[in-house]
């Protein structure tokens, strides 16, 4: 039991970043490896903030989400959009170097020792015998808050609407005299500020380095595989799947491949299903 | 960039134009063909001669990353697949040699033959499972080879020694190359071999580009569906080609190994080895036979010389990335080649 709520735990992150991630990858068309900067930053800044300038945790919410989705809108506007003529392989190329610099920038800046943010509600409540951290309890939630919020804003909104026609052909939904840019700048804000958000969340619980965006890049890539692409209710199963599948290989198994069993579960989706999980029923 | 027939210009301008103006243009096309060549081994004569432990050093590394880079252009240059695990078949290749000289006491010729077979092995059975995917998923599912390689180097203490590694391999006494004894406990003589696996794998290339097997690759590339439609088998030919990337990565790897003479983990994470080979490739011009080179010219030496910190270093690799994806796309040696098509034609090569 105690390896379920382990799993949920670390699986709502993913689960977070992925859904922000299937967002910007199914209307703007980037394989956006920087998404998971964004979260490192969102959980940097909330180091910065709440354990270095003593504010309070609500405010590096705040200030983790619009730093987020400013960093984003830029991303989209000044890179992104930019780089159309190069197709999917100039943007991973510019997302690979996003990666990078700022990786790069922040350790030099601020190192690259894991900390925390402090502050965080320390209770545990005790769950079918196993001990769950209210904070936990806070990210699960927020997961599935979030996933349910955006999968309703994009099924019932007019933008909504506007961003799913986009994902399902961009050419057409640009020959309607939709402004693109003006909409894949609004995904990638809308999607980097839940990587802010997660990382601030991320944060509170779990140690935050410089490294660590590109690690959580890549399991919200796996995340959206195992989804398939373009669906947000699959993105938040997918990332508590990811999750579980870790905790349980890393404490039955063996602690230290814990990453090898996502990324061999990962290999087996896309062998016997290489269109994602859920896309069958999705379609 | 679409345009297939235009990247080859040697063969297509030789043999189409006919005529006195064409004699002339397949004239300088020849020459132009045969310049880099001249120009890469006078290099490595001034450099030989010059003696100098650094320069070696950094002309090694420039080398090994060449080399690394030439083996991604098999698959993605040609074929057009984002392969990011090439930094397993590396460290495959580094592990191998380690192994075998230190726990098998083999001579250095055993993993330079057995390395490469074994890598081109696994990629066989590797390959079909992932080449049924491609564009980004096959670039997340050969990233997680790579992942899968790290965990394994890191984790199997065993074998490899975990974080800390293997260390004491031999570099074997001398190699004699008939008319010509090296002697590899030298840095010199490490970089003779280096040189003669450029050259080699340099060769080879120049060679595969011209076979009808790369032109099917090239297909494959531009439009799959429709070289499927004329009865192509195009998995073979995927599988094949990511063999050669792995072989070719794995031979760098025991390279590697005899130089460093130390293996760990490290050196083939993805940031270290197969990001570094993707950018080189990136940078220098995928799909051309120069742009390894080149891009491991720019990318590796220049921050050597100038001496950055390793995160300086990073970032100028980023800047660079970027400056060359937006103004050339189609890497360094798309400049070159436009040179050369104005040469040839007297205008620049049609886009």
């Amino acid at each position: 039991m105690q390896d379920v709520i382990n799993g949920l735990a670390q699986g709502s992150v993913y689960a977070l970043t992925g859904m922000g991630l299937v967002l910007i990858f199914s209307v703007v068309r980037v394989p956006n490896f920087a998404h998971g900067e964004l979260v490192m930053i969102g959980g940097m800044l909330g180091v910065l903030l709440v354990a270095d300038m003593h504010l309070s945790i609500v405010l590096a919410l705040a200030a983790g989400m619009i730093t987020a989705l400013v960093l984003g809108i830029l991303f989209s506007t000044a890179i992104f959009s930019r780089l159309n003529k190069q197709g999917e392989v100039g943007q991973l190329i510019a997302s690979l170097a996003l990666v990078v610099v700022i990786q790069a920038g922040t350790t030099m800046l601020r190192g690259d020792d894991p900390r925390i943010i402090p502050g965080a509600p320390s209770e545990a409540i005790i769950i079918a015998g196993a001990r769950v951290p209210v904070m936990w309890l806070i990210i699960f939630l927020s997961a599935v808050v979030f996933a349910l919020a955006l999968e309703a804003y994009v099924r019932y909104t007019a933008t909504g609407r506007v961003m799913r026609a986009m994902a399902l052909n961009p050419m057409a939904a640009k020959l309607m005299g939709i402004p693109i840019g003006l909409y894949q700048a609004m995904a990638f804000g809308i999607g980097s500020a839940l990587a802010g958000i997660a990382g601030v969340l991320y944060g509170l619980s779990f140690p935050v380095q410089a490294s660590v965006g590109a690690s959580i890049s890549l399991k919200a890539f796996i995340v959206i595989i195992f989804a398939g692409m373009g669906s947000i209710t699959g993105a938040l199963i997918g990332g508590l799947l990811l999750g579980l599948v870790e905790s349980f290989g890393g404490s039955y198994l063996s602690s230290g491949y814990r990453d090898t069993f996502g990324f061999v579960f990962l290999l087996l989706v896309l062998l016997f299903r290489p269109n994602g999980l859920f896309a069958a029923r999705e379609q | 960039m679409t345009n297939i027939l235009s990247k080859t210009p040697e063969v297509v301008v030789g043999d189409r134009e006919a005529g006195l103006r064409g004699d002339m243009s397949a004239l300088v096309s020849r020459i132009a063909g045969v310049l880099p060549w001249l120009i890469l081994l006078a290099t490595m004569a001034v450099i030989f001669r010059a003696n100098d432990a650094y320069l070696f050093t950094v002309s090694i590394t420039i080398i090994l990353w060449a080399v690394l880079a030439s083996g991604l252009n098999v698959i993605l240059g040609y074929c057009g697949y984002y392969h990011l695990g090439l930094g397993a078949f590396y460290g495959i290749g580094a592990y191998g040699a380690a192994l075998l000289s230190v726990k098998a006491g083999q001579p250095m010729i055993v993993p330079v033959v057995v390395m490469p077979i074994i890598a081109a092995v696994l990629g066989f059975i590797i390959g079909p499972i992932v080449l049924r995917i491609r564009g980004l998923h096959f670039a997340v599912a050969t990233l997680s080879i790579g992942m899968i390689a790290s965990d394994v180097a890191n984790n199997w203490v065993a074998l490899t020694g975990g974080p800390i590694g293997i260390v004491g391999i031999r570099r074997p006494p001398g190699i004699s190359l008939g008319w010509l004894t090296l002697n590899t406990r030298s840095v010199s003589g490490m970089f003779v071999l280096a040189c003669l696996m450029l050259v080699f794998i340099t060769g080879l290339v120049a060679y595969f580009r011209r076979t009808t097997f790369a032109l099917v690759l090239r297909g494959i590339k531009s439009d799959e569906l429709q070289l499927r439609s004329f009865g192509f088998k195009t998995t073979i030919y995927k599988v094949v080609a990511f063999s050669i990337a792995g072989s070719v990565a794995a031979l760098a790897g025991v390279y590697y190994a005899y130089f460093i003479q130390f293996v760990s983990p490290e050196p083939f994470s993805f940031f270290s080895a197969s990001f570094q080979i993707f950018v080189v490739l990136a940078v220098g011009g995928p799909g051309t036979l120069w742009g390894p080179l080149l891009g491991s010219i720019l990318l590796t030496g220049l921050p050597e010389i100038l001496e950055l910190d390793p995160q300086l270093k990073l970032i100028v690799y980023g800047v660079v990335l970027f400056l060359v994806i937006a103004f050339f796309p189609g890497g360094l040696s798309s400049i070159f080649e436009t040179v050369r098509g104005r040469l040839i034609r007297r205008k620049p090569t049609p886009r």
